[in-house]
């Protein structure tokens, strides 16, 4: 697995554009608005030159906007979404050695892991 | 020893969606569906838009409360939702993998009438929906380009269509299969795509709105009937049935609970219910369209014949609605999602 260099504004517009040779919707003014922040911010975004980065609620709206999961996009701005902090901070020293421990474990063996929706009989 | 593989097929609850994801076909083979939150159309006669949604409903596992629910529940698994009684909803289906989604109700198939199969099948009928082409179903398939919308009804009157169809309410709930593109047709097509249209699109939504009317909590037991007719078309599948990995598919049950059984289980308080249809035209809320020229609507599903809506039933009454017959009386805009290849994502407003 291999972890991109690439940095959180490049990969926004890099998706943003990608997504505009479909569709003029996804010019820099229409998603910034359809976000909800100023064209000029969004631009700074994506040009990794913003004075500050935008909070979690804008950065979710910006990855559902392009279709990138928010999980992702908030890591690769530093952020850890407020609903996992929760979770972490109920047991902290058991989840981070969890996470140091699964780091280096293979994607079949961590799917193993996650919960599924149980299935019965009907 | 034999190299360890993923697992088949894999069915996951994240953030009120349901994910299905096949792990044997590719990484990128998933299907996320979540059960949006709308207003009921009037079952007047007149064919409505499609609705804005107004958030997910919340989704728990049964087996978190297996000691809480009915045997019959925890046998059949799966999740819990909560709807008050004449509440609708309609299904988002978003993917980047072409998949095949059978949908039921009472184990009867939303989009022929016919008893719920566990097999896909194109005869007599095709009983699916093909995604991504197919971003949202409102309802069953009653006929041609439209649905008689989902909407939660008390059991025991024979209002739901497993009533209808059968005269009793023994299954309830909705049933979900989930069938992904063999790999191999998929590379096959990803070949040839540059030609085509991107098939990659995904219908986001955004957070619930969180500001309705509150009704009673509600301690009948729902299940889902047929209320007012909605513009949407069901799209037929143009690949022959071999191109879809048929050799595992992933199923969910989805268990209706009422706002009393849902508040008594889950100890969490349900959403508050949609907005009524006079709220929605003075807040000016969008309406929706998606239609696709390029895709073939099919007809609808002969097994519907002789099922009532609620409104024929005379379980709702609408007040009437101004602008007399014909089109329906929409107010605010009619947003064309369609027939774009890519359709927009966001369906949903505030209030």
């Amino acid at each position: 697995m291999t972890r991109e260099a690439r940095t959180l504004g490049s990969f926004l517009r890099e998706h943003r554009e990608a997504l505009r040779e479909d569709d003029s919707s996804y010019s820099l003014r229409q998603v910034a608005e359809r976000v909800g922040i100023q064209p000029s911010y969004l631009s700074q975004v994506e040009r990794d030159v913003a004075p500050s980065l935008p909070a979690e609620e804008t950065l979710v709206r910006l990855a559902h906007e392009l279709e990138l999961d928010p999980d992702l996009v908030l890591a690769m701005a530093g952020k850890v979404s407020s609903d996992l902090r929760e979770v972490i901070l109920q047991r902290p020293q058991l989840f981070a050695e969890l996470l140091r421990d699964l780091r280096t474990l293979p994607d079949h063996a961590l799917m193993r892991l996650v919960r599924e929706v149980r299935d019965g009989d009907w | 020893m034999t190299e360890e593989r993923s697992p088949d097929t894999l069915v996951t609850l994240r953030r009120d969606t349901l994910e299905f994801r096949f792990p044997g076909v590719h990484p990128r083979a998933r299907v996320s569906i979540s059960f949006i939150r709308t207003l009921r159309v009037p079952d007047d006669g007149r064919k409505y838009p499609l609705p804005a949604g107004f958030g997910a409903f919340p989704l728990r596992h049964v087996e978190d409360f297996a000691d809480r629910l009915p045997a019959t529940i925890v046998e059949r698994g799966g999740v819990i939702l909560p709807m008050y009684q004449a509440e609708a909803l309609w299904m988002s289906f978003r993917t980047a993998w072409p998949s095949a989604i059978q949908v039921g109700t009472g184990k009867i198939c939303a989009v022929t009438g016919e008893a719920w199969r566990g097999k896909l099948a194109k005869k007599p009928e095709q009983n699916y929906l093909i995604a991504p082409q197919q971003p949202w179903l409102d309802g069953y398939a009653m006929d041609k380009g439209e649905v008689r919308q989902f909407v939660a009804m008390p059991l025991g009157r024979g209002y739901t269509v497993e009533e209808q169809k059968t005269g009793t309410a023994k299954w309830n709930g909705i049933q979900l299969q989930c069938f992904p593109l063999r790999r191999a047709q998929w590379e096959e097509e990803q070949r040839a795509r540059e030609e085509r249209v991107d098939f990659s699109q995904v219908l986001m939504l955004e957070d619930a709105a969180d500001a309705y009317s509150v009704r009673e909590p509600s301690a009948v037991p729902l299940g889902i009937a047929p209320g007012g007719t909605i513009e949407q078309e069901i799209y037929e599948d143009d690949r022959p049935l071999e191109h879809w990995d048929r050799a595992y598919p992933a199923r969910v049950y989805v268990h209706l609970l009422n706002s009393h059984d849902w508040m008594r289980v889950t100890g969490e308080t349900p959403p508050e219910t949609p907005i009524t249809i006079e709220a929605y035209r003075r807040a000016g809320i969008p309406w929706f369209d998606h239609y696709r020229d390029d895709l073939e609507s099919r007809p609808g599903g002969e097994g519907f014949e002789g099922v009532k809506s609620i409104g024929a039933m005379g379980a709702v009454e609408d007040p009437p609605a101004p602008g007399g017959e014909g089109a329906a009386p929409v107010s605010g805009p009619v947003i064309d999602t369609g027939p774009s290849s890519r359709p927009r994502r966001v369906r949903s407003a505030e209030f």
